[in-house]
C-alpha cells in the first residue's frame, strides 16, 4: 500500500485516492493531485555549494592528522585481495591478480604483486573482481534527509545499503531536493524506501494480481507522458517535482494542511505567475560506506539538473537565455573586478545574480542533465545546448536511436534504461518509441552512456527484478540490445562516474583509484552472479554469507 | 493425474480433433455474444494467413530444449500441418521435400512460454462488479488477438497466455487460453472456457456493507456459488446418465460449471500468504473437487508446501518473485522455497501488465537469481504451466503431435542477454529478426 | 556538592515519611498526606518552587536531627554487594548514622541505641542510580499553534512549532513538576536516584524518586549538559558550537567557577551556556542521547577531533545501534547507557547481549532501568530479572551491579556520594531477599538516606 514518502507532503489524501481508485478504470481521470512539496533553501542550498566544498576537503585533511593520534595501528591496515581475476575496466583483465589496498586507496594492482606482511588478505581464488557499480537516479538512499546540509543528513547504517551492495552498487547519485517543473505529473507507485523496510509483512493484505483497474499501486507501473506506459517507477520526488508550476508557485511556505493532507491554495487574487527560471533538482554523490562515514559522501549536485520539459517553450527559452547572458555578464564583471584588485584597486565585488551551480554549468564545470524522451524534444536540447555552448547530458533519452548521430555529434551523454519502454506513435511503428536496439546504436555512434534501473530505489513489495537492486540485470539487458559486455560493464561503472565528474576516484580499478572493489561469483553481468564481498573506501562493507541480506543459493 | 493425461496426447489427430470440435462447439455457444467484437479483432489483425496452405519448415538449431526429456544438439524440428513432425538430431532425421530450411546453428530452440496469469488479452475492462460472484462472465469477447502487448510478448518467447478476468469480485468469470499470434479470435482461442477465475481474498473485498468485507464471508459467498454450479452439473450429469428422467432446465449462468466440475478445466486462484492458500486447499480442492492452480502463491505461502504437495496441485507463482522475511531480516526467493520444499508443478506468471507480457522468461530469470534451478525454470515456463491449465495434449513442449509453437533464441531464454531470433507459432513463423523489427 | 544533595534530601526528613506499606497497586495519597505529613506548611513548600530548597534545608536541619534520637541503624547478617573494589562481603553488617553509612564489615559493633533490621541471609546492594530518566517538559515556545497569514493576496497556513525534538535549550530543574510524573515505579524498581532529562537539549537535574510525588527530591546543584543528537544538520550544529572553544574573551572567566556547585543562577544561553566548558575539559560527560546508529558516529566524528580530545560522553543508546557501532567509539571516554535487555541484531535478528560486548571491549556500562519501559512498569518486585538474565548469557556480574550503581555515579560526577556501599556515602540501599541477580531476586526494602522508603507486602 501506499506510504507516506516524506513528512511534509503526500499524505492522507492521495493516499485515500490511490484506494479509490483499486476499484476505477485504470485510465480513468485526470487526477488533480494537488502535491506541493516545500523545497526549502535550495537555492540557498546552491550558493552555499562553494563554501561547502572547502569544508569536505577539510575534512580530509582533517583525517590526515587524526591518523597519528588516534589508536596507532588501526589505519595503518593494510588489505589485500588476492588470487581473483581482476576486470580493471581500463586496462582489460588481469588474471589472478592481487590488489593491495592502503588508505582506502588501490595502492598496488597487478599479477605479481607483493603482499605486505601483516595485511589482512581476502582470498579470491576463481572469483571476479570489478569497481564497484554506480548508479544514477537515486532515491533516497544513504541519506536520511534531502534538505539541509547533506553531509550531516548520512545514514550510513540504511539497511537498504545492504541490499544495493548485495547487487554491486557502492556508489549512489542521490536526487535530494528541490526542482520545479511544469506540466506532467506522474502516478507512482510507492518507493520501497527506508520507511518500507521491515514492514513488508504488512504487504500480506496488499493485491499484486490484476491491476486492471488499479493504476499505478500495485504494479512497478508507471506513467510518463500522456498516459504512456513505460514501465518506469518513478519515485516520489518525481511526483513532486512534476506537480503542475502553479501549485508549487507558493515559495517556501507550507501548502499542504497538516490535518487533512488537502493542499492549501491560494484564494486570490490569482495571477498570471511570474517567468521563473526553472530551479535544478539537487542530487548528492554518496558511497555505499556501510557502516562508516568516512569518504561518505562524494559530492554535492553533480549535474545541474532540470526536470523534462523545464526548457521547452519560448518562454522557458527565453528565460534560459537571460539566464546565460545575467551569468556571463557577472563573470566578466568579476574577472574585471579580480584584475582591479589585483592591480591594487578597492572595488566592491559585484553581486552574483545567479546560483553558483548556474555559474558551473556556464562555466562547463558541470553538465546540463535532463530528461528528454523523444527524438525531437533531445534536437531541442542539443539545439539550445550548442546555442549557449554547455555540456549536456540525456537523462532517459529513449528515442535516442533516432537521433544518434546528432547526439554523438554533440558530445551529448545519456543514460539508458532498456527496459523502459515508450510506445511507438500511431503510424510510425518503425520511426518513434523506444527500440531495444537502442544500446547497439549508442555504441555504435560513440554516445558514452550509463545504464539505469527501472525504479530509483529499493522495494521490498516482492516484484522481483524492477527495483534498484536490478541495476546489473538491467546492464545485461544492453548487452540484449546490441552492447558489447565491455560496454556494459562500462555502462556501470565507468560512464556514470565520468558523468558525474568523479572517474579520478571512481570507475575502474588503477593504482590511486578508490578501493570500491566487488567481490563476484562470476561474471558481473550473469543474472545468476552475486556480490561475495563488497569493499568500500577499502573497507569491507558488505559479506554475503554475513549479512544474510539475499538468498544464499550455494 | 498429470501422469495420465501425459500419455493421452499421443494420438495427436484424434486429439486435435476433438478439441476443434470443443472449440467449435464452445463457439456456437457463444455466438450471440460475440460478433461485434469479431470484427473489429479482424480488423485490426493484420498479416493472417487465412486460407492459405501452411508452408513445412525444416528447423536446423544448435540445440533442441523439449522440456520433456534430454536437450537435443544439433537438431531439427520439422513442422506441417502447424503441428510437428518430427524431432531429431540433423544426421538422423532427413528434410523431406517441400520444406522450407530455417537454420539457426547456434542457436536454441524450445516450446513457447505459457503465461498462466494475464490480462493483456484483449481490452482491459475485465472487472464486472456488481455481483460478487460472476459465473455469467466471460472474457474471450474481450480478445483483441496480436495486440501491441501480444505483439511484443512474442519478442519475448510468450506463445500461450491464460487470458482471465481480473479478481475485483470472488469469482470474476471464464477465462480462455489464447496463442498469442495473429489470426482471427477463432484462430487464436485455444480453449474457451480455458479456466475459472477465483478470488479469495484481498481486491475483492467488499465494504459497502455487503457480506465480504473479509474471507470468511467472501469464501461463503464463492462456497454458495460453487454448491450452486455443482448441483446444476450433478443435475444433468444424472440426466445424461439416464438417471433423470426430467431434463434439467438450461441455465447459461451456470452452463460453464460443466467443464469445471467434470474436470476438464481448472480454477484459477488467486490466493496468496499461508492461510489464503490453506482455505483454497481445503475449499476448492477438498471440498469442491476441482482441479486447483495456485495462480499466486506469494508471501509466505511457500511455507504449505507439504499440503500441496500431497494434494498434487500446480502452484504457477507470481508476480512477486520474494518476499521479505521479517523473522531474519532475508529475502526469500518464493519459487526457489517451493522448490526447496519439493513442489515440483511449479513455474511463474506476469500478471500482465503488472509485470510486463514479454517479461514472463525474466520472471523465471529472477526466480533462478533467487534460488531455483535453471533446467526446472525452463520446464516452469513450458510444460508445468500447460499442464497446469490443462492443455499439455498440444502445448509445453516440442513433441510429435504437439503445436508447433517454437521459439527460437540466441541461448538460455532465463538469460536477459540472449534474446530471441524467431518463434513460430501453429507452424507459423510470426517473428523472425530477420524480417521484423526487434521488438524485445 | 556531597553537602548539596544532602541538604536537599533532608527534605524528606523533615516530613519524616513513615515505610508506606500499602499495596504499590493502590493509590492511598490522601490518607498518606495526613498521617505522613504532619505540618501543612511543610506540605506546601514541597510543592511550591524548588529554588526554596535550600531555606527549606536549613530550618530544617535542627529538627531533623531531633527527629530522629541518635539516628543510628545497623543491618545484620547480609550478603553486601558494595560494588566497590571490595567487591561482595558475605554476613556484614551496614552501621548507618544519619542517613550516611558509618561503617561496613564483618566485624563491626552495633551501639545498643541502634535499630536493627536482620536481613539473613538477603543481599543489600547500593541503591539503583537510572543515568537516564525522561521527563517531559511543556514545550517553551507559546506560538506553537498553526496560524494563518494572508501573503500578498495569498493565504497560508503556517505550521506550529513542534514541542519535542527541538533544540532550543530546556532546563529540566526549572520545568520540575513532580505532580505531573509518575514515580511510583523508579522507587519500587529500586532507583534511588534519577538522573531527570527531556528528550531535547538543556541541562539536567537530579532527583530523588518516592512513592508519594510531593516528597520527591530535587538537585540541581550539579547540572550536566544534555543533548538529543541526531544525524541531520540542527542538532549536529548544537553539538559542534557547545563544543567549540569560545572566543579569548570569555573563555578567560571560565576557570574561576568551581565544576559542581555552580549556582543555577546565571541564565545559560542556548550558544555558549557556561556548563560546556566543563564538557570540553572533559570535567563532566556530555549527557548525549543518540538518535540512531548514524548519530552515534557523528557524535564519535566530534569525539575523535583534536580539539574534542578531552571530551567524555555519555551514550544513551539502543542496544541494536550501540552494537553497530561499538568499535568505532573511542572506549575510554564513552559510557553506554543502556537499557537492560537482549537487543536483536539488526541484519541477522539474533539475539545479542550489548552489555557484554562492549564491556569486552573496555566500554563502560550504565544501566537505565527506565528504558526498558515494559520491565520497569512491570517489574512486580523483581527489578533486575533482565540484568540478571544478560549476566546469566555472560555479561560480568561485577559489571552488572556497577552498571546499575557505581558507573552511573560515576558518570554524574557523584560517586562521593552515592552508588557504593562503603563509609561515607549516603545510605541509599537495596534489600534482596536473595541474590538480586537471580531470575527470582525479589526487593523487600529500599531505603534512601536511611529511610525506608519502599517496603514490599510480601516481605517478612
Amino acid at each position: 500500500m501506499m506510504k507516506p514518502y516524506t513528512k511534509t507532503t503526500v499524505s492522507k489524501g492521495t493516499a485515500a485516492l490511490m484506494t479509490a481508485h483499486r476499484f476505477s478504470h485504470w485510465i480513468l481521470t485526470a487526477l488533480m493531485i494537488v502535491l506541493v512539496s516545500a523545497p526549502t533553501a535550495s537555492a540557498a542550498e546552491d550558493s552555499d555549494s562553494t563554501k561547502k566544498k572547502p569544508s569536505t576537503a577539510v575534512k580530509k585533511t582533517d583525517k590526515d592528522e587524526k591518523k597519528p593520534s588516534k589508536e596507532k595501528e588501526e589505519k595503518d591496515d593494510v588489505l589485500v585481495i588476492r588470487g581473483g581475476d581482476i576486470q580493471t575496466v581500463t586496462q582489460g583483465m588481469i588474471r589472478r591478480g592481487t590488489i593491495v589496498i592502503r588508505d582506502g586507496k588501490i595502492a598496488e594492482m597487478g599479477s605479481d604483486v607483493e603482499i605486505p606482511e601483516g595485511a589482512t588478505v581476502i582470498d579470491a581464488s576463481g572469483k571476479r573482481l570489478t569497481p564497484g557499480f554506480i548508479a544514477l537516479n537515486v532515491s533516497r538512499l544513504g541519506l536520511s534527509s534531502t534538505t539541509g546540509e547533506l553531509t550531516d543528513s548520512l545514514n550510513p547504517f540504511d539497511r537498504n545499503m545492504k541490499l544495493a551492495l548485495g547487487v554491486g552498487i557502492t556508489t549512489a547519485a542521490v536526487r535530494t531536493s528541490g526542482g520545479s517543473t511544469r506540466g506532467r505529473f506522474s502516478l507512482a507507485d510507492k518507493a520501497g524506501s527506508e520507511s518500507d523496510y521491515g514492514k513488508a509483512d504488512n504487504l500480506i493484505s496488499g493485491e499484486p494480481d490484476i491491476a486492471i483497474g488499479v493504476p499505478g499501486e500495485a504494479m512497478n507501473l508507471g506513467f510518463i507522458d500522456d498516459n504512456r506506459f513505460v514501465g518506469l517507477d518513478p519515485d516520489p520526488t518525481t511526483i513532486l517535482n512534476n506537480a503542475p508550476q502553479a501549485t508549487l508557485d507558493f515559495g517556501t511556505f507550507q501548502t499542504v494542511c497538516p490535518c487533512c493532507g488537502i493542499a492549501i491554495r491560494p484564494t486570490e487574487p490569482i495571477r498570471d505567475p511570474k517567468p521563473q527560471a526553472a530551479k535544478p533538482t539537487g542530487s548528492a554523490v554518496v558511497k555505499m560506506s556501510f557502516g562508516s562515514l568516512d569518504n561518505m559522501f562524494v559530492k554535492k549536485n553533480p549535474f545541474y539538473s532540470l526536470p523534462r520539459g523545464a526548457l521547452s517553450g519560448a518562454l522557458a527559452k527565453d528565460t534560459w537565455r537571460k539566464q546565460f547572458e545575467t551569468a556571463r555578464e557577472y563573470l566578466k564583471k568579476q574577472a574585471e573586478h579580480e584584475a582591479a584588485i589585483k592591480a591594487g584597486k578597492k572595488v566592491p565585488p559585484p553581486r552574483k545574480p545567479v546560483t553558483d551551480d548556474f555559474l558551473a554549468l556556464v562555466q562547463g564545470k558541470k553538465p546540463l542533465r535532463i530528461s528528454a524522451l523523444t527524438a525531437n524534444e533531445i534536437r531541442e536540447m542539443i539545439a539550445l545546448a550548442e546555442e549557449l555552448d554547455y555540456k549536456l547530458s540525456l537523462d532517459q533519452a529513449v528515442e535516442g536511436w533516432l537521433v544518434a548521430d546528432e547526439m554523438a555529434e554533440a558530445g551529448v551523454t545519456a543514460t539508458i534504461t532498456p527496459r523502459a519502454s515508450r510506445r511507438p506513435n500511431f503510424g510510425e511503428e518503425t520511426s518513434s518509441g523506444s527500440w531495444v536496439e537502442t544500446p547497439r546504436v549508442f555504441e555504435e555512434s560513440g554516445i558514452p552512456f550509463a545504464v539505469t534501473a527501472l525504479s530509483p530505489s529499493i522495494s521490498l513489495g516482492g516484484i522481483a527484478g524492477r527495483d534498484l537492486t536490478s541495476l546489473p540485470l538491467e546492464a545485461a539487458f544492453l548487452i540484449r540490445g546490441g552492447a558489447s559486455a565491455q560496454e556494459a560493464l562500462e555502462a556501470l561503472t565507468l560512464s556514470p562516474a565520468k558523468m558525474l565528474g568523479v572517474d579520478d576516484r571512481l570507475g575502474s580499478l588503477e593504482v590511486g583509484k578508490d578501493a570500491d572493489i566487488l567481490i563476484m561469483t562470476g561474471d558481473p553481468l550473469d543474472y545468476r552472479t552475486y556480490v561475495e564481498t563488497a569493499v568500500v573506501n577499502g573497507r569491507v562493507a558488505y559479506e554475503r554469507a554475513k549479512d544474510r541480506v539475499l538468498p544464499l543459493t550455494d | 493425474m498429470r501422469s495420465n493425461i501425459q500419455m493421452d496426447h499421443t494420438p495427436c489427430c484424434s486429439s486435435l480433433a476433438s478439441s476443434l470440435r470443443f472449440v467449435a462447439a464452445m463457439l456456437s455457444v457463444m455466438l450471440l455474444a460475440v460478433f461485434p467484437t469479431f470484427v473489429s479483432a479482424n480488423e485490426s489483425s493484420e498479416d493472417s494467413t487465412e486460407e492459405t496452405p501452411k508452408p513445412k519448415y525444416a528447423i536446423n538449431v544448435g540445440k533442441v530444449i523439449t522440456a520433456v526429456s534430454e536437450p537435443i544438439v544439433d537438431g531439427r524440428i520439422l513442422v506441417s500441418d502447424g503441428k510437428i513432425e518430427a524431432i531429431g538430431t540433423q544426421k538422423e532425421l532427413e528434410i523431406p521435400e517441400g520444406y522450407e530450411v530455417v537454420d539457426h546453428p547456434d542457436s536454441f530452440a524450445m516450446p513457447g512460454l505459457i503465461d498462466a496469469h494475464s490480462h493483456v488479452g484483449g481490452s482491459f475492462d475485465l472487472n464486472e462488479m456488481v455481483y460478487q460472484t460472476n459465473p455469467e462472465l466471460r472474457n474471450w469477447d474481450q480478445i483483441i488477438p496480436n495486440n501491441d502487448a501480444l505483439k511484443t510478448a512474442i519478442a519475448g518467447g510468450v506463445t500461450t497466455i491464460c487470458f482471465i478476468p481480473g479478481s475485483g469480485t470472488n469469482m470474476g468469470g471464464w477465462g480462455a487460453l489464447v496463442k498469442t499470434g495473429p489470426g482471427s479470435v477463432d484462430d487464436v482461442i485455444m480453449k474457451a472456457p480455458g479456466v475459472l477465475k477465483i478470488a479469495q481474498s484481498g481486491n475483492p473485498e467488499r465494504r459497502g456493507g455487503e457480506v465480504g468485507s473479509g474471507r470468511m464471508g467472501m469464501n461463503h459467498v464463492i462456497r454458495r456459488q460453487l454448491e450452486e454450479g455443482r448441483y446444476y452439473v450433478r443435475q444433468w450429469d444424472l440426466y445424461e446418465a439416464g438417471k433423470l428422467e426430467e431434463k434439467p432446465e438450461v441455465n447459461l449462468r451456470l452452463e460453464y460449471f460443466k467443464p469445471l466440475f467434470r474436470r476438464e478445466i481448472p480454477v484459477v486462484v488467486h490466493t496468496q500468504a499461508y492461510q489464503v492458500v490453506q482455505s483454497t486447499l481445503r475449499i476448492l480442492h477438498d471440498e469442491m473437487n476441482l482441479r486447483v492452480v495456485i495462480d499466486h502463491g506469494t508471501f509466505d505461502s511457500y511455507k504449505i508446501s507439504d499440503e500441496i504437495i500431497k494434494r498434487d496441485i500446480p502452484v504457477m507463482a507470481g508476480p512477486r518473485g520474494f518476499r521479505y522475511e521479517p523473522e531474519d531480516g532475508q529475502i526469500k526467493g518464493i519459487v526457489a522455497e517451493y522448490a526447496d520444499r519439493g513442489v515440483v508443478a511449479l513455474g511463474v506468471n506476469t500478471d500482465a501488465p503488472v509485470v510486463p507480457q514479454e517479461e514472463l522468461a525474466f520472471q523465471a530469470t529472477m526466480a533462478v537469481r533467487y534460488g531455483w534451478n535453471p533446467d526446472a525454470a525452463i520446464r516452469g515456463l513450458t510444460i508445468e504451466a500447460a499442464k497446469a491449465l490443462m492443455i499439455d495434449d498440444r502445448v509445453g513442449s516440442l513433441e510429435v503431435g504437439k503445436d508447433a509453437d517454437i521459439v527460437i533464441s540466441t541461448g538460455s531464454i532465463v538469460d536477459p542477454r540472449e534474446y530471441v531470433e524467431q518463434v513460430f507459432i501453429d507452424g507459423a513463423s510470426v517473428y523472425d529478426i530477420k524480417v521484423d523489427r526487434r521488438r524485445f | 556538592m556531597v553537602q548539596a544533595f544532602t541538604t536537599s534530601k533532608l527534605i524528606d526528613v523533615v516530613f519524616k515519611n513513615k515505610p508506606s506499606r500499602e499495596s504499590p497497586e493502590f493509590d492511598f495519597q490522601p490518607m498518606i498526606l495526613s498521617t505522613v505529613c504532619r505540618n501543612p506548611v511543610s506540605r506546601r513548600w514541597v510543592s511550591s518552587l524548588v529554588c526554596l530548597a535550600a531555606l527549606v534545608a536549613s530550618i530544617a536541619l535542627p529538627l531533623a536531627t531531633e527527629c530522629r534520637a541518635d539516628g543510628l541503624l545497623a543491618i545484620t547478617g547480609a550478603t553486601i554487594e558494595t560494588a566497590t573494589d571490595d567487591g561482595t562481603i558475605e554476613n556484614g553488617v551496614i552501621l548507618i548514622r544519619d542517613g550516611k553509612i558509618d561503617q561496613v564489615g564483618t566485624d563491626v559493633s552495633i551501639p545498643g541505641s541502634a535499630a536493627v533490621i536482620r536481613a539473613d541471609g538477603k543481599t543489600v546492594m547500593p541503591g539503583i542510580v537510572d543515568p537516564y530518566y525522561v521527563v517531559t517538559v511543556p514545550s517553551s515556545s507559546s506560538g506553537a499553534a498553526p496560524r494563518t497569514i494572508v501573503f500578498r493576496g495569498r493565504t497560508f497556513v503556517i505550521g506550529g512549532t513542534p514541542a519535542a525534538n527541538d533544540t532550543s535549550f530546556v532546563k529540566v530543574a526549572d520545568a520540575f513538576q513532580a505532580a505531573r510524573w509518575n514515580w511510583r515505579p523508579a522507587v519500587r524498581n529500586g532507583i534511588t536516584t534519577t538522573h531527570l532529562v527531556t528528550r531535547g537539549f538543556g541541562q539536567s537535574c537530579l532527583a530523588g524518586p518516592r512513592l508519594e510525588a510531593e516528597q520527591v527530591t530535587l538537585d540541581d546543584k550539579a547540572p550536566r549538559t544534555f543533548i538529543a543528537v541526531s544525524n541531520e544538520p540542527k542538532s549536529l550544529k548544537v553539538l559542534r558550537s557547545g563544543l567549540k572553544k569560545p572566543s579569548s574573551s570569555s573563555s578567560a572567566k571560565a576557570p574561576s567557577s568551581s565544576s559542581s556547585s555552580r549556582s543555577p543562577s546565571p541564565k545559560p544561553t542556548a550558544t555558549t551556556p557556561p556548563i560546556w566548558e566543563e564538557v570540553r575539559s572533559g570535567k563532566l560527560p556530555l549527557v548525549v542521547n543518540a538518535n540512531n546508529a548514524a548519530a552515534v558516529l557523528y557524535v564519535s566524528q566530534e569525539m575523535k577531533k583534536d580539539e574534542n580530545k578531552d571530551v567524555k560522553v555519555a551514550l544513551i543508546v539502543s542496544g541494536a545501534d550501540a552494537l553497530l557501532t561499538l568499535e568505532d567509539l573511542p572506549a575510554d571516554r564513552v559510557t553506554l547507557v543502556l537499557a537492560p535487555r537482549l537487543e536483536s541484531e539488526p541484519t541477522t535478528r539474533r539475539l545479542v547481549n550489548v552489555a557484554k560486548e562492549a564491556d569486552e571491549l573496555g566500554i563502560a556500562v550504565a544501566f537505565s532501568l527506565s528504558s526498558n519501559q515494559t520491565n520497569f512498569r512491570s517489574s512486580q518486585d523483581i527489578p533486575l530479572f533482565a540484568v540478571a538474565q544478560l549476566v546469566h548469557l555472560g555479561f560480568d556480574r561485577d559489571a552488572a551491579i556497577r552498571a546499575l550503581t557505581r558507573t552511573p555515579a560515576e558518570l554524574l560526577g557523584m560517586e562521593e556520594s552515592f552508588g557504593t556501599i562503603e563509609e561515607g556515602r549516603q545510605a541509599d540501599l537495596l534489600i534482596f531477599d536473595g541474590d538480586p541477580l537471580s531470575a527470582t531476586g525479589r526487593i523487600e526494602r529500599v531505603l534512601s538516606g536511611g529511610d525506608t522508603i519502599y517496603e514490599t507486602s510480601l516481605s517478612e
